[in-house]
C-alpha cells in the first residue's frame, strides 16, 4: 500500500505539495488528475523515490521509499519526458531496464512488442512519439514491479494503442495484483481503466474515491410538475445541482438510485427521467459542491 | 550504516561501464596518441652534468592540462544524467542507492583511468626504450611513481568534478565549479603555510627583509602564478615550490596527499549526493542561495588569470596594470552585454542580467580586495642587525651527489648550522642570482626562513669552517650507494667549448669501481674547491689570457684568486636514482688512465655504427672539438673552427679519416677528441693530431677556396671573431660583429693572403704571431638558415681590418687597453695618483667596463655570449678615474668599485 501522510514538497519557496495525505490500495489502478503544476508528477516522483519529501512521509508497505533499495526494486516510474539514450536500440533499451530490474521479463517484452506492432530492431530515435511511449511503458511493465507509475500515461497514443495498453495494464493488475498509479489531464482517459481517482488541486488531494461508487451514487434526473416548484420541494434528497427551465428541472442527485427515485416518484411528477452521467460531469458537480470552479481545475 | 549495497552496485557498474565505454575509448586514444606531446619527446632528456636522462616525472603543462580535461570530461559524462530531468528521473528512480551511485561511478572511473593511463604509460615506456634507450637513462621506478601520481591526480580531479556535480545541474556550472574547488586547496595551503619571505630590501650592510604571507599566491606578483597554480599546484604541493626552483610533485608524499584530499572530497561528495535535490537538475546550481557567491568565486580567478596574462603580455607594471584592469573590466562588461543580447535574442531580461553582472563585479572586487588587503597587511618588516642573529642553518647541496634538476631543498640538501658570532658577523646580502636557503634563529627566539644570496666573505668563512670540521664535512656527503647508479658518461669540458658527452658506459661494474674510488678522493679535497668547481657563476672576473679564459673570484679579503682556467677536463658524470629523485655526481678522470683507454675503445666501436648510419642514410651530421690533450689553447682554437666546417667541406675525407683512426691504437698525449652527432646519436672519436688531422688541414684550404669560388652567388655575409690575446671582452664583442662583404671580395682577399692562412692552419707561425695577428672568420651563406653552407677560416689582422669597418674603432682604444701604455691613473676626488705598475695593470683591465659597457649589456642578453653571466650587478658604485698614457693622452673613465679598487684608492689594504 502506498501511503502519504502530511506530505510536503517545496521547489524553492514554492510549495508544490502541502500536507498531502492519501492511501492507495494494493492491486488498484489509481488515477491522479489535476491541472498543470498541481503536483501530479511531483507526487509520482516522490513515490518513485526520486524526490525527497521536505515534510511528512511517503511509505510503501510501511517503509520509506527514498534511497530504499529493496522497495525501489518493486517500483518503476515512467516519466512524462522519458529517457532514451542517443543511438539506443530497442534491445539495448530493454537491456538498460533489465540491468536495474532483476525480474525483467524478456518473453513478456518481446511478446507485447510484437503485439503492439513496434519494430524489433532499429534505433529508437527514429520512432514516433507514440511509439517511444509504448516502448517505455512496455519496458516498465516488463520489469514486473509491484508498483508501476505512469506520468501522463496515454499522451500521444492513438485510440487503438491506448486500448491495447490499457488491456495490458489491466491484465497485469488482474494477474499479478500490481498497483498502478497514473496521471492525466484528461479524465476521460482514465475513467474506463482506473478503479480509483484522486483530484490534485493546489498541492492537496481535493477529492478522491472509487469510480464504481461515484458512478452509481451520482445521477441526473429530469423532472417536471404541474405546479410551480423550487428546491425546497425536495426535502430529504441530496441535490448537488439544480437547473430549472420553465416547468422542467434537471437535478444532480447523490445517493442510492432506487431509493432516491422512489422519493421523487412520491412527489407525483409529470415527468421523471433518470439520465446517465459521465465521470467528467460527476466531477464537475462534485467540484462545484466543494466550491471550486470547474474551469480552474482544467480536467 | 555502511553496507555493501551502499558502496557498490554491480548492476549500475555494468550500466555505467557500458555507457562510458565510447568515451573511455576516445580518452585512451587521445592519451596514447598524444604521448609524444605529453612528454615532449622532441627533447625528452634532461642534461645534468652532461648526463642525459629521461625523466617521466618532469611532465610538462600539456600533461597537466590533460589531467584536468580528461577526468572532468569523464565526470561530466558519468554524472550527465543530472543535467536532464528525464535522465535524472530514470537513474534516481532506478533501484540504486545514491551513495552506491556516487561511489560506483568513482570506482568505474578509477578502473577506466587506471587502464587508460596504463596503456599510455606502456606506450610511453615503449617509445623511450625504442628511441631513447641508447642516449638516455631512465629510472624504472619513476614510471611507477609517475603512474600513481597521474592516477591520483586524475582521480582527484574526477572526484572534485563529481563533487561539483552534486552542487550543480549543468555541465558548464559543473566544470566551472570544479575549477574553483581545485583552486581551493592551493589557496588554503598557502594560508596555512608558515610565513615565508619573498621580498627583500636593497639594504647593503645588514639583511633587511620584508615578510609577506604568501601574497605572491593570493594576489600574484608573478603574472603566471594563477596558471601555475591551476596546472601545477592544485594538488597541494604549493609548499614544495618554495623550497626548490622546480616543484617536483611526483613523490610518495604528494601522491599520499593527493589521495587524502581525494578521499575527503569523496566523502563530502557522497554526503552531498545523498541529499541531491534532483528536482533542480538542469539548473546551473541546485541551491540558488549560493549561486551568486559561487559565480563570484569563479569569476574572480578567471578575471585575475585573464587580466594577468593580458598584463604580462603587454608588459605589466603597477600603473599600466591598473589602467589595464579597468580596460579589462570594460571589455568584460561589453562581452557580457553582447552575450546576453545574443542568448536572450533581444533585450528581454536584460535588466536582470545586468543586475547579475554588477553583483558579480562588485563581489569580485570585494573578494579581490580582501585578498589584496590580506596580502598587503601580512607584510612585516624585520630589520635586524647581525648581532641579533643567534644561529643560522644553511641548506647546502650535497658534496658528491647533487640532486639533478630543482628538487625539494629541505628534503635533499644537507644542513649546516653556524653559531660562531664572528662568522655570523660576516652575514651580508650577496649576489642574488645565487641564492641559498637558510633559517635564522634570533636572540629573541624569533625564527625566520629565508632564501637569499649571501656575501662572498660569509661563504668563504663557511668553507673554511667546513674544511676545519671533519664531521661537518662528512655530513655534507650524500652516499646513495653504488647500486643506485643508473649510468654514467664521459664529458669533455672547457670554457670555450660547450660540454661534449660520450656514449653511456656499458661496463657498470667498472663504472661503479671507479666512482667509488673517486668519491673517497673527495674527502681530501678542500670544500671551497668542490663548491666553486660546481658553481660556475661564482667568478668575479674573467680574462682572455694567451688565448684562453681564466676565471677569478674575489675573496673576502679583496684578493683575486684563480678559480679555473681554460684547461680541458675529462669528467665522469654519474647518474643515480634514489627515493624518487635523480642525483648526479662529477669526477675528474685522467686521460691516460686505463679507465679512459677502455672507454675510448668502446666509443670507437660504437662510432663505426654511427658512421654507417650517417653514410647509409646520407644524413647530415655535426662535428666539433670535444677536448684535446697536451695541446696549447691556441692550437685548440685553431682546430675548432676547421673541425666544425669539415662535415660540409670535406665530408667524405673526414668520414674516411675517422674510419681509419678508430682502428689505430690511441695515443692520448697527441690526441684530439671529436664529437660526432647525427639527429639521433652522438659519440666521441679520438684522432691523432699528426697522423689524422694534419693531412686534413692541408686539404682544407684548397677545398675552401674552391668552394668559395663556385658558391660566390650564395655567400651573403661573414662573421669575424677576434682572438687577439688581450681582452676577453673584445673576443666576445667581435663574436657577434657581422659585416657584409661581397663574396667576390672575400674570395679575392683569401686568395691574396693564401700564404698567411696556410701558415696559420698548418701551425707554421709562432704562438706570438697567432696571439697578435690572428682572427677567426666565419662565413655563412645565410646566417638565419640552419642548413646554410658555412666555412671557417683563420685570417690576419690586416685582412680583418679590410673587411670590418668597426675594427678601427677598437683599434684606437688599444692604447688605453694595454696597461704598458698607461703612465698613471689619477683619482681626483680622493686626491690619489696611482703609479704602482701592478695597480695600473689591474685598473686598466677594468677599462672594459667603461669602453664596452653598452655593448656588454647588449651581449648579456645573448645566451651564447661569454658574458651572459657576467656580474655587473655585483657592483654598486663606480669611480671616475683619469688614465694618462705615456704620450700624454688622457681618458676619464668610470671604473666599478671592487674590493681591490677600494684598497688601491683608499689605501685600505
Amino acid at each position: 500500500m502506498v501511503k502519504a501522510e502530511a506530505l510536503t514538497k517545496c521547489f524553492g519557496k514554492t510549495e508544490i505539495l502541502k500536507n498531502l495525505t492519501c492511501e492507495i490500495r494494493d492491486g488498484s489502478i489509481y488515477g491522479l488528475i489535476g491541472a498543470n503544476g498541481a503536483g501530479k508528477s511531483t507526487l509520482l516522483r516522490l513515490i518513485a523515490g526520486i524526490y525527497y519529501p521536505d515534510n511528512g512521509s511517503l511509505k510503501i508497505d510501511g517503509e520509506e521509499i527514498f534511497d530504499n533499495l529493496i522497495k525501489k526494486k518493486d517500483v518503476v516510474f515512467v516519466a512524462d519526458e522519458f529517457y532514451i539514450p542517443a543511438g539506443c536500440t530497442v534491445e539495448q533499451y530493454a537491456a538498460m531496464y533489465s540491468v536495474f530490474y532483476d525480474n525483467f521479463d524478456y518473453s513478456f517484452f518481446w511478446k507485447h512488442l510484437e503485439m503492439l506492432g513496434l519494430p524489433l530492431k532499429g534505433k529508437i530515435m527514429n520512432f514516433s512519439k507514440g511509439m517511444k511511449r509504448q516502448l517505455v511503458m512496455l519496458c516498465a511493465l516488463s520489469c514486473k514491479c509491484k508498483t508501476i507509475l505512469f506520468d501522463e500515461t496515454f499522451d500521444g497514443l492513438d485510440p487503438v494503442v491506448r486500448n491495447l495498453m490499457k488491456n495490458i495494464i489491466y491484465n497485469e493488475v488482474v494477474e499479478r495484483g500490481v498497483t498502478v498509479i497514473m496521471t492525466s489531464h484528461n479524465l476521460r482517459e482514465l475513467e474506463d481503466i482506473c478503479d480509483c481517482l484522486g483530484v490534485l488541486y493546489q498541492g492537496g488531494i481535493l477529492f478522491e474515491g472509487d469510480i464504481a461508487n461515484i458512478k452509481s451514487n451520482v445521477f441526473k434526473v429530469q423532472i417536471a410538475f404541474k405546479e410551480d416548484f423550487s428546491e425546497k420541494n425536495f426535502i430529504g434528497i441530496d441535490i448537488m445541482n439544480i437547473k430549472k427551465h420553465g416547468s422542467v428541472a434537471t437535478l444532480i442527485i447523490r445517493g442510492d438510485r432506487d431509493t432516491e427515485k422512489a422519493k421523487l416518484e412520491a412527489l407525483n411528477p409529470l415527468i421523471l427521467d433518470i439520465l446517465p452521467l459521465t465521470l467528467e460531469e460527476i466531477f464537475i458537480y462534485e467540484m462545484e459542491v466543494l466550491g471550486y470552479a470547474y474551469e480552474n481545475l482544467s480536467v | 550504516m555502511l553496507t555493501k549495497t551502499s558502496v557498490f552496485d554491480a548492476n549500475y557498474f555494468r550500466y555505467i561501464l557500458k555507457k562510458v565505454f565510447p568515451y573511455s575509448l576516445v580518452m585512451a586514444l587521445v592519451l596514447v596518441l598524444s604521448s609524444f606531446l605529453f612528454y615532449n619527446f622532441g627533447s625528452p632528456t634532461h642534461i645534468t652534468n652532461s648526463v642525459m636522462y629521461y625523466d617521466p616525472m618532469a611532465i610538462g603543462a600539456t600533461a597537466n592540462v590533460f589531467m584536468y580535461i580528461i577526468p572532468i570530461a569523464l565526470s561530466v559524462g558519468m554524472f550527465g544524467f543530472l543535467h536532464k530531468k528525464n535522465s535524472t528521473d530514470f537513474i534516481f528512480g532506478a533501484p540504486v542507492r545514491r551513495s552506491a551511485l556516487f561511489s560506483t561511478n568513482v570506482i568505474a572511473a578509477f578502473i577506466i583511468i587506471a587502464v587508460t593511463l596504463l596503456l599510455n604509460f606502456g606506450f610511453v615506456a615503449l617509445i623511450i626504450e625504442c628511441f631513447q634507450g641508447n642516449v638516455a637513462y631512465v629510472a624504472p621506478q619513476n614510471y611507477i611513481l609517475m603512474y600513481f601520481y597521474n592516477l591520483a591526480g586524475y582521480m582527484l580531479v574526477y572526484i572534485v568534478a563529481s563533487l561539483a556535480a552534486t552542487l550543480t545541474g549543468t555541465a558548464i556550472s559543473q566544470i566551472l565549479l570544479t575549477i574553483v574547488i581545485t583552486l581551493l586547496p592551493a589557496y588554503l595551503l598557502c594560508f596555512v603555510q608558515l610565513p615565508f619571505v619573498i621580498q627583500y630590501s636593497g639594504g647593503f650592510e645588514c639583511i633587511d627583509y620584508a615578510m609577506s604571507l604568501n601574497s605572491i599566491v593570493l594576489m600574484p606578483d608573478v603574472a603566471s602564478a594563477p596558471l601555475t597554480m591551476i596546472f601545477m599546484e592544485y594538488i597541494g604541493s604549493a609548499v614544495s615550490k618554495f623550497y626548490g626552483q622546480v616543484a617536483y610533485f611526483t613523490n610518495i608524499r604528494t601522491i599520499c596527499f593527493t589521495i587524502l584530499l581525494a578521499a575527503i572530497y569523496f566523502i563530502v561528495g557522497i554526503y552531498l549526493f545523498k541529499r541531491y535535490r534532483s528536482e533542480n537538475s538542469g539548473k546551473a546550481f541546485i541551491n540558488k542561495g549560493v549561486n551568486i557567491f559561487t559565480l563570484s568565486g569563479m569569476f574572480t580567478p578567471i578575471m585575475l588569470i585573464v587580466f594577468f596574462i593580458l598584463a604580462d603580455g603587454i608588459g605589466y607594471d603597477d600603473m599600466l596594470g591598473e589602467a589595464l584592469f579597468y580596460v579589462f573590466l570594460v571589455f568584460i562588461w561589453v562581452a557580457f552585454v553582447v552575450v546576453t543580447l545574443i542568448f536572450n535574442k533581444g533585450f528581454s531580461g536584460f535588466g536582470k542580467q545586468m543586475k547579475l553582472f554588477f553583483t558579480l563585479l562588485i563581489t569580485t572586487c570585494v573578494v579581490s580586495g580582501i585578498f589584496n588587503f590580506m596580502g598587503e597587511s601580512s607584510v612585516k618588516h624585520f630589520s635586524f642587525k647581525n648581532e641579533d642573529v643567534k644561529s643560522i642553518t644553511l641548506y647546502m647541496e650535497p658534496i658528491n651527489t647533487a640532486p639533478a634538476h630543482g628538487q625539494n631543498v629541505k628534503e635533499t640538501y644537507k644542513k649546516v648550522t653556524i653559531k660562531d658570532p664572528e662568522m655570523l658577523g660576516l652575514l651580508k646580502r650577496g649576489n642574488q642570482s645565487e641564492t641559498y636557503f637558510f633559517e635564522f634563529v634570533c636572540e629573541n627566539g624569533k625564527k625566520l626562513t629565508l632564501r637569499a644570496g649571501l656575501s662572498d666573505s660569509f661563504l668563504n668563512a663557511l668553507y673554511d669552517y667546513i674544511d676545519s670540521n671533519e664531521n661537518v664535512k662528512k655530513s655534507l656527503f650524500s652516499f646513495t650507494g653504488a647500486k643506485k647508479i643508473l649510468g654514467s658518461a664521459l664529458t669533455f669540458k672547457s670554457q670555450l667549448q660547450e660540454s661534449k658527452t660520450s656514449i653511456p658506459f656499458t661496463d657498470k661494474k667498472e663504472m661503479i669501481r671507479v666512482i667509488a674510488a673517486k668519491e673517497l678522493e673527495y674527502l681530501d679535497t678542500p670544500i671551497r674547491e668542490i663548491y666553486m668547481q660546481n658553481n660556475y657563476v661564482d667568478y668575479t672576473y674573467s680574462y682572455l689570457k694567451n688565448g684562453a679564459i681564466e676565471y677569478y673570484y674575489e675573496d673576502y679579503s679583496g684578493n683575486y684568486e684563480l678559480l679555473r682556467d681554460n684547461s680541458i677536463t675529462l669528467s665522469l658524470s654519474a647518474l643515480r636514482y634514489y627515493n624518487g629523485q635523480y642525483y648526479t655526481s662529477t669526477y675528474n678522470i685522467d686521460y691516460d688512465s686505463d679507465f679512459f683507454l677502455n672507454f675510448a675503445e668502446d666509443a670507437h666501436k660504437e662510432m663505426s655504427d654511427l658512421l654507417d648510419d650517417i653514410e647509409n642514410y646520407e644524413e647530415s651530421f655535426e662535428a666539433s672539438v670535444a677536448g684535446a690533450f697536451e695541446l696549447d689553447d691556441e692550437k685548440y682554437i685553431d682546430i675548432e673552427g676547421f673541425i666544425e666546417a669539415l662535415p660540409s667541406v670535406m665530408r667524405e675525407e673526414f668520414i674516411e679519416t675517422i674510419r681509419k683512426a678508430i682502428d689505430e691504437p690511441l695515443i692520448p698525449e697527441n690526441t684530439i677528441g671529436i664529437y660526432i652527432a647525427n639527429h639521433y646519436r652522438k659519440n666521441i672519436v679520438f684522432l691523432n693530431i699528426d697522423r689524422d688531422i694534419t693531412p686534413l688541414i692541408e686539404k682544407y684550404f684548397d677545398s675552401v677556396t674552391s668552394i668559395l669560388s663556385v658558391s660566390q652567388n650564395h655567400l651573403k655575409m661573414a662573421v669575424g671573431a677576434l682572438i687577439d690575446g688581450t681582452e676577453g671582452v673584445c673576443s666576445g664583442f667581435f663574436s657577434y660583429e657581422s659585416f657584409e662583404s661581397t663574396p667576390h671580395e672575400i674570395a679575392a682577399l683569401l686568395k691574396e693572403n693564401e700564404d698567411d692562412i696556410v701558415k696559420i692552419l698548418t701551425q707554421k707561425v709562432t704562438d706570438k704571431t697567432i696571439k697578435n695577428e690572428y682572427y677567426f672568420l666565419q662565413m655563412t651563406t645565410d646566417p638565419y638558415d640552419t642548413y646554410a653552407f658555412t666555412v671557417n677560416i683563420p685570417i690576419t689582422t690586416e685582412i680583418l681590418r679590410t673587411i670590418c669597418p668597426r675594427f678601427d674603432y677598437f683599434d684606437t682604444k688599444t692604447d688605453f687597453l694595454d696597461h704598458n701604455n698607461i703612465e698613471s691613473v689619477t683619482y681626483d676626488n680622493g686626491g690619489t695618483k696611482i703609479t704602482d705598475r701592478e695597480d695600473i695593470e689591474y685598473l686598466t683591465s677594468l677599462l672594459k667596463f667603461h669602453y664596452f659597457y653598452d655593448e656588454i649589456q647588449d651581449m648579456r642578453n645573448t645566451e651564447d655570449s661569454y658574458y651572459y653571466d657576467y656580474k655587473f650587478e655585483s657592483y654598486y658604485s663606480y669611480y671616475d678615474l683619469k688614465f694618462t698614457t705615456k704620450d700624454g693622452q688622457i681618458e676619464v673613465a668610470q671604473i666599478p668599485e671592487t674590493g681591490r679598487v677600494r684598497e688601491i684608492l683608499h689605501g685600505d689594504r
